[in-house]
This record gives structure tokens, C-alpha cells and sequence, in this order.
């Protein structure tokens, strides 16, 4: 089963979704989403709680059954009744479960799923999984003493033991420290330059904008957006950032800038003026004529790139003032 | 045509393997965890503790002319509570041929109980977990997930009753007592209705996702089962049959304890063919129960 690969156009998809829609009752939790990921990239799946993220994952996982749509994996229409299509899938979960199979050891955990994917020498690359993941020295303690980082470490391991194509991961970073946020991004891309393709979905931005080729922004159940990260920033960061560090600050200062016509908002963080200007134009000139003209001294001046996060919020403002527009 | 019937077939059986393999590696870790678990040992113990009291004081209640029932304290009160409610023929008849069947019925309840009891809550608890999930967005899916639970349970379920056999086997050598193919019958018995009750079980740990309310409900169909065999014992005068005697008289044919009475009732009046009918109900209840759980699984899996 672990050496099943399932062949499919490489410019195609690898997985694609046509108006795909889930409804629970009377509640829409996906609605129309068309997405398509291409073999090879890292494709992040943003939208904020309850967005319909969970519900999209476990449809393309089998788990849930979409009320109308279709979704296509490796070339072809998925059916969650052949067995042979989740050879070609990992799948990590946000967190491990809990309290369930916490008597195994972290080696025995994955010899029995390697026992269930058929995995040729069960042993050998188990240990080489556990090594990878940092985890060789605790691989004989229970994985009910496991720390939550430790079970996130180990949750990879598994889902790598049958060497998949494609890689589901669900907040993957969540409940890890900086360490292991590092150590999740590394193996991330690492895991990508090999060839494989995978989904990752989370509402950390800052993570995504670095990892990511492509992302897809989702919210209320509908696509918002997908493109790559640098078009996506270009097309939807309306505003951008000045900072400008500042030896004193004058009580009147901020409502003099405030007043500038290129100034959206302005505001104060301990010495450091943050100004939003629209980006038509560099502003950067006019914004520190008038603070000498105060007779300020600048220490520092600098101009904040976009990030993934502004834009995030530029199209789910955008969004959420539509739907307020259509009530 | 024939190509794609063929490649069907062939992608069909493919799932069929890998569904087979799958539970056969989760049953294993089922059965391992069963037999970690101290209460399974504990009340495989119990159950052999009730099967020698049992055909202890049998043996103590045996004078020259044969069974007598106020010869020992245990059997007068066994005597007092069965038969106030079926009366004495029943009991006596319930007697004839040895302490074995009733022995081993009471002998083999707490852990058939227990294990039922036990793979629902478990099921439910694993499945609120995510491991449900985890398993089967890979190489299982949820009915084999849940069957795992049944056939590791079926596998302890089949070791106490050959424990129990083998016991039975030495009381009668130590006492003297003949145990020969009633005996066997008997375990095959009670080895049908626990494949019928477990069977039941996995259809309640299907149907509700949470563990608490199968629990409950579990325990309230075996109740209404067990009344409506029962039931079907008591006298109804005159051929009126009132409503509760009607339901509970429609009720047994879906009862494990019906069919269990009836196989017992069999080996004791030589009845080859009512047996092998009782097991065949047996058989025939839990398939239909497997079948519902399977249905709810696949429905519960695929929402």
C-alpha cells in the first residue's frame, strides 16, 4: 500500500475542488469553493475560527461528505471508499488526540500505523522518522508523558511513515513554543523541497507568508481570495506603514499629522510615531519635512513592508462590509 | 465494459483487503489494550470464583435421593428468587442435568457485561478524541475501526469461556461429576449470545456519539430484552394476552436472552435441532446488529 502512487497530470491539480458546499441543517459551512492546488507546492488555507477550514479539510480527507460539489485528488474524482487513494495522503490533525492509545510508545505508535499502511521495513523507518522529528531519545516513553510539542513531533512522524504525496496538516504550529514553530517550518519546506505537495491550514499569517507558494484566504464558508503570497499582497494591501523614531514627542504631534491629507491614521508606540499613508506615492519626505518644521529630531525612519496580515484584514473587512451592504 | 467491470472488481476486492487488514492490526491493539486493563483479569477471575461457589454448593445440596434445594443456603435463596418468579418446575427444570448451565451463565455475566460496557464507552471516547478521525482519514475507515472493538472482545468473551470449560472439566473430576457434551453445548451457547450481545453493543456505540447516552441506552434495551424473555415465561391465563404480554411475546424474538433460554431448554430436553435454531437466531441477531452499526458508522464517518 506505502508504494502506491497514483500517476496524474503534473500541470494539473493535485487536488481540485468544483463549487464544492457543505451544509449542516440549515447552516452553510463551505460554500461554492473552487480551489486548486498544483503537485509540488506548499499551499496555505487561511480564514479566521470557524470559517469552514476544518470543514474543507475533512472533506477532501473523506470525513465529511459534501452536500453538493466535487472534489478531484491526484488527477482523478475522489471516492473516500477507495482505500488505495489514502495511501498517496498524510494527515496531521491540529492536535493529538487525547487520552486515546497514551499506553504505546512513541515506536510502538508508529509500528502499528506503519502495520496499517503496509510500510516495508517498519522498524527502520520508523526509528529514521523519529530521529528526524527529534524524537529518537523518547521513543521507548509512553506517549502519554509526551509534552504537547512532543506529540505534534510525533503526530508528523506518523503521517510521514508511508511516505505520502500529499500532506494535510491541520495548525500545525499550534501549542508548540518558538523552537518548535522553528523546527515545524523547517521540516515543512524541507518535506516540500522533496517533492511533496502540501496543504496547510492555519490562522497564524505570519507563519503562512513564510512558507507558503500559494495561499487561499476563506471566510463564512466562502473563497475570498488565492493567488500567490506576493500578488495577493500587491492586489490587496491598500495602505501602507511609516515609522519614525523620535527623541521627544510634542503632545500636539499627533493631531498634526493626523491632519496631513496623504495620512490615514496616525499613532504613538513609546517614541516611535507609526503613520498608515495611502500608497499612491513615497510620502516618506513630506512626513519628515513636517516633523523637522516642529524642530523634532528623527532617529530612525522607516517604511513597514505589507504583510499578509494587512491583508488579511483588508479583504475580510472588504468582505464582511458587502455582506453587510447586501443585508 | 469488461475492462472496467473487471478493474471494479479488482479495486473492490483491493478494499475489501485492505479494510480486513486494517481491522485485524486494530483488533490486535484492542485485544492488547483488554488484556492490559486489570479489570479484565479481575472479573475473569470473578466469574471462575462464581462458577466453583456455584457448583460447590450444587455438590453440598446432592443427598441419596438427589437434588435438594433447602440442603444449602445458596441454592435456597436461588431457589426463593427464580422460583417465586417462574415457579418451581422451572427451576427444577433449570436443574435437571446439573449446576452447569445456570453456573456458567451467572459465571460468564460480569465480563460479558463489562466488555460490552466497556467497547461502547471506549468507542465513543475514541472516537470524541479524534483518533476515529485520525484512523480513518488514512488506511481504516470507522465500521472497521468499530468491528476491531467487537471481534478483540469476542476473542476474551471465547478465552473466559474455554477457562471456564477447563474449570468445569476439574470440578467434575475433583467431584465426581459427569460434564461431557451438555457442557460444551452450553459454552457454545453462551459464546452465540455473546457474539449477538456485542454485536448490540457496537450497534449502540455507533448510533450515539456520545458515551454517556449509548451507555444508558445500552443498559436499558438489555433490560427491555431481558424482561421480554421474562415475560415470556410467565402464565397467561385463559389464551387473553394483554398488551404488555404481546409486545414483550413480539419483543423475544429480538432478545439475545431469548435465544440463549432457548438453546439451554434445548441441550436439556436432547433437542438437537432447537438448538442449532437458537444458534442460528443468535447468529441472525447479530448480524443484523453489525449491520446497523456498520450502516450508522458509515453515515456517522461520511456526514
Amino acid at each position: 500500500m506505502s508504494k502506491t502512487r497514483l500517476d496524474h497530470d503534473k500541470e494539473s491539480g493535485l487536488i481540485k475542488t468544483v463549487a464544492l458546499a457543505k451544509k449542516f441543517g440549515r447552516i452553510s459551512a463551505v460554500k461554492e469553493l473552487s480551489l486548486e492546488i498544483k503537485s509540488g507546492e506548499i499551499y496555505g488555507f487561511l480564514g479566521p475560527n470557524g470559517s469552514g477550514k476544518t470543514t474543507t479539510m475533512r472533506m477532501l480527507l473523506g470525513r465529511v461528505k459534501p452536500t453538493s460539489g466535487e472534489i478531484y485528488l491526484f488527477g482523478e474524482r475522489f471516492d473516500r471508499n477507495r482505500m488505495s487513494v489514502r495511501a498517496g495522503i498524510g494527515f496531521v490533525p491540529e492536535r493529538q488526540p487525547y487520552g486515546a492509545w497514551v499506553w504505546m510508545t512513541g515506536l510502538e505508535y508508529l509500528l502499528l500505523f506503519a502495520d496499517l499502511f503496509q510500510v516495508p521495513q517498519p522498524r527502520k523507518r520508523a526509528e529514521n522518522l523519529l530521529e528526524r522529528v527529534g524524537l529518537s531519545d523518547s521513543q521507548n516513553r509512553r506517549i502519554g508523558d509526551y509534552s504537547q510539542g512532543m506529540l505534534q513531533r510525533l503526530n508528523i512522524a506518523r503521517a510521514l511513515l508511508h511516505d505520502p504525496q500529499l500532506l494535510f496538516l491541520d495548525e500545525p504550529t499550534g501549542g508548540l513554543d518558538p523552537i518548535g514553530i522553528k523546527q515545524m517550518r523547517d521540516l515543512i519546506l524541507e518535506e516540500n523541497r522533496s517533492g511533496r505537495t502540501i496543504f496547510v491550514s492555519s490562522h497564524l499569517l505570519s507563519e503562512m507568508e513564510i512558507i507558503c507558494h500559494r495561499i487561499a484566504i476563506i471566510y463564512k464558508g466562502r473563497l475570498l481570495a488565492e493567488d500567490s503570497i506576493s500578488s495577493i499582497l500587491s492586489r490587496f494591501a491598500q495602505d501602507r506603514e511609516i515609522q519614525v523614531d523620535l527623541e521627544t514627542i510634542p503632545a500636539d504631534l499627533l493631531s498634526e499629522i493626523q491632519a496631513l491629507p496623504f495620512v490615514l491614521s496616525a499613532s504613538l508606540v513609546e517614541r516611535s510615531l507609526r503613520v498608515r499613508v495611502d500608497r499612491k506615492g513615497d510620502h516618506r519626505r513630506d512626513l519628515l519635512q513636517r516633523i523637522i518644521q516642529k524642530g523634532l529630531v528623527p532617529l530612525r525612519i522607516e517604511e513597514c513592508d505589507v504583510t499578509l496580515e494587512d491583508a488579511f484584514i483588508t479583504i475580510t473587512k472588504e468582505n464582511v462590509e458587502q455582506l453587510a451592504g447586501a443585508r | 465494459m469488461k475492462t472496467s467491470h473487471g478493474l471494479a472488481d479488482k479495486e473492490t476486492r483491493q478494499n475489501t483487503f485492505l479494510r480486513l487488514h486494517a481491522m485485524r492490526v486494530l483488533t490486535r491493539r484492542r485485544l492488547i489494550e483488554q488484556l492490559m486493563t486489570p479489570a479484565t483479569w479481575l472479573l475473569a477471575t470473578f466469574g471462575l470464583i462464581l462458577v466453583f461457589l456455584l457448583v460447590q454448593a450444587f455438590v453440598k445440596s446432592v443427598d441419596s435421593s438427589g437434588f435438594d434445594f433447602s440442603l444449602n443456603p445458596l441454592y435456597q435463596i436461588i431457589y426463593g428468587i427464580i422460583g417465586s418468579a417462574f415457579g418451581v418446575t422451572y427451576v427444577r427444570q433449570m436443574f435437571a442435568d446439573g449446576p452447569f448451565a445456570f453456573s456458567l451463565s451467572v459465571g460468564f455475566a460480569p465480563i460479558i457485561l463489562y466488555l460490552s460496557l466497556t467497547s461502547i464507552q471506549r468507542f465513543g471516547y475514541e472516537r470524541r478524541s479524534g483518533m476515529v478521525d485520525l484512523v480513518a482519514a488514512g488506511p481504516a475507515d470507522e465500521p472497521a475501526y468499530l468491528f476491531s472493538f467487537g471481534a478483540a472482545d469476542v476473542m476474551v468473551a471465547a478465552a473466559q469461556l474455554i477457562l471456564m470449560g477447563l474449570f468445569l472439566a476439574l470440578c467434575g473430576m475433583v467431584w465426581n461429576m459427569a460434564t461431557g457434551l451438555p457442557v460444551l453445548m452450553y459454552l457454545l451457547g453462551l459464546l452465540f449470545f455473546a457474539v449477538s450481545l456485542l454485536g448490540l453493543a457496537l450497534l449502540f456505540g455507533a448510533i450515539l456519539p456520545q458515551p454517556a447516552s449509548a451507555l444508558a441506552l445500552f443498559l436499558l434495551a438489555l433490560a427491555i430484552l431481558a424482561y421480554a424473555d421474562i415475560a415470556s415465561f410467565t402464565v397467561v391465563g385463559g389464551g387473553f394476552r394483554s398488551v404488555a404480554n404481546t409486545a414483550s411475546w413480539a419483543l423475544r424474538w429480538l432478545s439475545p436472552f431469548y435465544y440463549l433460554d432457548m438453546g439451554q431448554m434445548a441441550v436439556r430436553s436432547g433437542h438437537g435441532s432447537q438448538f442449532l435454531a437458537a444458534l442460528f437466531g443468535q447468529a441472525s441477531l447479530c448480524v443484523a446488529f453489525v449491520l446497523g452499526g456498520h450502516m450508522a458508522a458509515r453515515s456517522r464517518g461520511g456526514r
